[in-house]
């Protein structure tokens, strides 16, 4: 099968990054393939993502290999490194040696963690849209030279398609639930004045009547209206009609 | 592009809760007065291709949205159903193929021109809003674009529970004052009475309505004061007995 050029595996990876409008979205697998994006389109050696929640609270959610996994891991048990910064400032960290006084002073022991696993370079992109920070980007690099300019700026547009793409999931997500519970009330409530005018055939009283017969069954059986109302239309044999004196 | 008074009103909608209850009528008329419209009405959408009337600014209004809900047609539902809106500004030139039986009824009514916005987000189908003039003639194109406006605020109030100090489901279900609560009581007790599946029983009543010309609400009072009985039989033509 022909390679495919880096130019189109690039727009292959921004398609892919884009299309999180599914019914089975999975964010940690959507999150994996943007890692695995970054460690075959940009000149580094392993990618980490890290989520924030909506409490948030951030979490190592993917990784392009198992010791990149592990040092992110580590990376919040600890509570440093460049990814815990980058998520915090809302702003990219350009590629930094692991020697580098910087990365000494504020990440100690990642630093240190990261040589050891065979990491000479680090950088970090946010997963930011506008004033919203919802994650971070770790790049990491094996050999000493610095990571151009060009690249970082290659791996913060792949983490802002993908940024925008989580946003926009989670927004039609919620819309979507929050319709679903719309209908369902409003069913709930029709279903109620069916059985108010149901029960008021079966019992030869006014619709009001049966209104307060059911709302008096269901308070004294500590059941919701809606439920009983259900049973009275459904006509179900095991639900007691609420007895005429009641 | 939305006119300062419309915006406005749509600051005051969502800014103002008067006693906690969500979109009061008073407000739906302003906004009617604004677009140059004769009434306005919202409608939530429900299966079966239907719609549920929720807030309206008068009895046209009221009878132009039940009038579709009978017939299962009209502007109101296709916006709803398609998610684009469908304006009709001048009902007396409609060619019949369009809604057959409904214009007629319409006109009855002294309606003379509709513009049905659908309550969408996306692919989130919420219902409809629907205005009306009892005189010909298109909106503006600021009268439009406000009349999107609204219902694009009206959607996102739906939708929005955090910003409401009321859930939308609590004031649906709780303070909302069902404009066909009759009708669905209706539907139940014929429902028992025929031994029919409440779907049937609403297709019955609304067919006798539709047949018979008398306004839905009223068909359904009837019925609940046991004046009007509807018989098993097809074409349902009812039985009054006294």
């Amino acid at each position: 099968m022909p390679e495919q050029s880096r130019e189109d595996r690039l727009a292959a990876a921004f398609v892919e990054l884009a299309d999180t409008l599914v019914g089975d979205f999975d964010i940690i697998a959507f999150l994996h393939t943007l890692a695995d994006h970054c460690v075959d389109l940009l000149d580094v050696t392993a990618a980490g993502v890290m989520l924030a929640t909506p409490q948030g609270d951030i979490l190592d959610a993917a990784a392009s290999d198992e010791r990149t996994r592990a040092l992110e891991t580590d990376s919040i048990d600890w509570n440093e490194g460049p990814c815990l910064d980058c998520f915090r400032t809302g702003k990219a960290i350009s590629d930094i040696p692991l020697t580098h006084p910087h990365a000494r002073t504020h990440w100690p022991r990642f630093a240190h963690k990261a040589q050891e696993l065979g990491f000479a370079s680090v950088a970090a992109a946010p997963l930011r849209l506008r004033e919203q920070t919802i994650g971070a980007l770790n790049l990491f690099r094996a050999t000493p030279d610095p990571l151009e300019p060009a690249q970082l700026r290659l791996g913060q547009a792949l983490a802002d398609i993908a940024t925008i793409g989580i946003l926009q999931q989670r927004a039609v997500h919620e819309q979507t639930v929050v319709s679903g519970q719309l209908q369902t009330a409003l069913d709930s409530r029709i279903i109620v004045e069916q059985a108010k005018g149901a029960l008021a055939h079966m019992r030869s009283i006014s619709a009001d009547e049966a209104f307060d017969q059911l709302r008096r069954y269901a308070r004294h059986h500590r059941r919701r209206l809606t439920d009983v109302a259900r049973e009275v239309m459904d006509g179900s044999t095991e639900a007691p009609l609420p007895a005429p004196e009641q | 592009m939305v006119s300062s008074q419309m915006s406005q009103l749509l600051h005051d909608l969502t800014t103002k809760r008067d006693s906690g209850l969500t979109l009061p009528s008073a407000r739906l008329r302003a906004c009617a007065m604004v677009l140059g419209l004769d009434g306005l009405a919202v409608s939530l959408t429900q299966p079966g291709d239907s719609t549920e009337l929720l807030r309206h600014t008068g009895e046209r209004a009221a009878q132009l949205e039940d009038i579709q809900f009978t017939q299962g047609q009209g502007p109101g539902l296709e916006a709803a159903r398609t998610g684009l809106p469908v304006t009709e500004p001048d009902l007396t030139t409609n060619h019949s193929a369009r809604w057959p039986g409904l214009v007629p009824e319409l006109l009855a009514l002294g309606v003379r021109a509709v513009f049905a916005y659908p309550l969408a987000l996306g692919t989130v189908r919420l219902g409809v809003l629907t205005g009306h003039r009892t005189t010909a003639g298109a909106l503006s194109g600021e009268q439009d674009a406000d009349a999107r406006a609204l219902a694009q605020r009206l959607t996102l109030m739906l939708l929005d529970r955090a910003a409401s100090p009321h859930d939308p489901t609590v004031w649906l279900t709780e303070t909302s004052h069902l404009h066909r609560a009759e009708v669905h009581q209706a539907t139940g007790m014929v429902a028992k009475q025929l031994d029919v599946s409440p779907a049937e029983a609403l297709v019955r009543i609304r067919a006798h309505s539709f047949h018979t010309g008398r306004p839905l609400l009223e068909t359904a009072r009837a019925i609940l004061a046991r004046e009007l009985f509807l018989t098993a039989n097809h074409p349902p033509a009812g039985d009054n007995r006294p």
